[in-house]
């Protein structure tokens, strides 16, 4: 890794502390140094002339007197759903408020500035909360219907706030933030085992600060393991009338992913099939024992394949298996065969967590891209 | 002249669709592409390639429908991005430009039989 680039990864977790950003709180929102410089921090106050409360992220626009000059700034928040979770809302300032903010002034030199606090009168605002819910002090066993199968999904809940937010095989320790970005870029060939041309198109995006992703540029769809590895989670809908899982996304502007439990073949479906793959593949399942084993073909090349930018190509086959080891644990477990763009199968783990008593979370990407 | 007026078509045809370049977050080099081989006499400026990967090897086919010039050799040097194309007595040397983007391009130079050679620049579809 180049020295300026550490450098700057180490300016930006020293700002970020600063910042406040050290506490866990969700994100669905494309990496802040792709649009950030971490190395370019500022301060300004002036007076707020107008809130845009809308997702991925929230802006409050500032106008800033220097001298005989006045400059608009829009000063760039969390998503309003994370901001309303903390507590706040599009009047917790107002047009006319005097403001104080700190913050990362954009790569492209405009005058936009990332921020997660600012000031009115001295006082902190759109601070933000540490949403993961605390772990049970005890377990309670995983819930089972009439016919004795676990249940994995209720109207009363969602899974969300995972262990991982990046693919990375396992028994592979490589440090990177909530975004996938690697600390370290010389670690990107000990991620998974890519082809040559794999690992060198990974370490690009990687290198481009994670800046071309397209579930954000484009709003396309958290395909692939991805949907797992979202702090806005997912809900599991069962209908077994019909003899399929549907997965709710809390991400990815809400679509929705199908998992068939009826034993139908891997081809001729018009969600999906060879000829017409798919950002979540086909997905075929089965239960062993209390794991729902979900074995999916048939994605299209449109998407990455988890936050930080492992490419795949359309030979890519998941065996997924899910298992509620508890009431709050969701343990997944993914094979990933990719001919195409690996030189082996491999397996990557993580869990989920549980979040009573709340709906999963609505994300609209395309509401405001960034 | 017919030859000519299917190319010119295409050209027209794949332009229209180049501000809409399709998303494609694999290998690199699958696609369409069309651009410039310029200074081709035989076969004209204009060129197409399909190309594909399985894995193992970049394979396609230039100016499919017309010349249909099957790809007998590519590879590409994923340290540089550096591209090797061989096909009917034709080779294509270039860089990937853009690499991030859907319509990124190749930029580089082609040689042809007898001595033809000249500049290329095919970008994705």
């Amino acid at each position: 890794m180049q020295k300026s680039k550490l450098k700057s990864m180490i300016r930006l977790v020293v700002l970020a502390t600063a910042l406040g950003v050290g506490i866990e709180h969700v994100s669905a929102q494309p990496a802040i140094i792709a649009k950030f410089d971490p190395a370019s921090e500022m301060s300004l106050s002036g007076i707020v002339t107008y809130v845009d409360w809308k997702n991925p992220r929230a802006h409050v626009f500032v106008n800033v007197t220097d001298g005989s000059t006045l400059t608009n700034w829009a000063v760039e928040l969390e998503s309003p759903l994370i901001l309303k979770g903390s507590g706040w809302n599009e009047a917790s300032v107002k047009p006319g408020d005097r403001v104080d903010v700190k913050g990362l002034r954009a790569r492209n030199g405009s005058r936009q500035l990332w921020s997660e606090t600012m000031t009115v009168a001295g006082k902190p605002v759109f601070t933000l909360k540490d949403l993961k819910p605390a772990t049970p002090a005890r377990s309670e066993p995983a819930p089972r219907g009439s016919d004795g199968k676990v249940i994995l999904g209720s109207a009363e809940g969602y899974w969300g706030f995972p262990s991982e937010h990046a693919l990375v095989e396992d028994g592979v320790n490589v440090p990177m933030d909530r975004y996938g970005q690697l600390t370290e870029l010389g670690d990107a060939a000990k991620v998974a085992p890519m082809q040559p041309w794999a690992l060198a198109l990974y370490a690009h995006r990687q290198e481009r600060s994670l800046q071309d992703d397209p579930m954000f540029i484009n709003c396309k769809p958290p395909g692939g393991p991805r949907q797992y590895q979202s702090d806005l989670g997912i809900k599991f809908v069962e209908d077994k009338v019909n003899e399929r899982i549907f997965i709710l996304m809390g991400s990815g502007n809400r679509n929705y992913r199908i998992i068939y439990m009826d034993g139908r073949e891997k081809v001729g479906s018009v969600t999906g099939d060879d000829d017409n793959p798919l950002y979540y593949g086909r997905a075929l399942g089965k239960w062993e024992g209390d794991t729902l084993v979900v074995n999916t073909k048939g994605f299209n090349e449109d998407f990455w394949l988890t936050n930080g930018g492992l490419p795949h190509t359309n030979k890519l086959e998941l065996t997924e298996r899910f298992t509620r080891s508890d009431m709050n644990t969701l343990q997944y477990q993914v094979t990933l065969t990719d001919a195409g763009a690996y030189t082996r199968p491999w397996n990557a783990s993580w869990t989920m967590q549980w979040v009573a008593g709340q709906e999963v979370p609505t994300f609209f990407c395309q509401d405001n891209r960034p | 002249m017919k030859s000519t007026i299917i190319k010119t078509g295409l050209l027209a045809a794949a332009l229209s669709l180049s501000l809409t370049a399709i998303a494609q977050e694999g290998h690199p080099m699958k696609g369409s592409w069309i651009g410039e081989w310029k200074g081709n006499q035989k076969l004209g400026d204009f060129v197409l390639l399909v190309l594909d990967w399985d894995g193992s090897k970049i394979s396609g086919v230039i100016n499919p429908g017309t010349d249909n010039l099957n790809i007998t050799e590519a590879t590409l040097n994923p340290d540089d991005w550096s591209l090797h194309i061989e096909a009917g007595g034709y080779e294509m040397d270039g860089k990937i430009e853009k690499l991030e983007l859907p319509a990124r391009s190749v930029v580089g130079t082609w040689k042809g039989p007898e001595g033809a050679s000249g500049a290329l620049e095919i970008v994705r579809q």
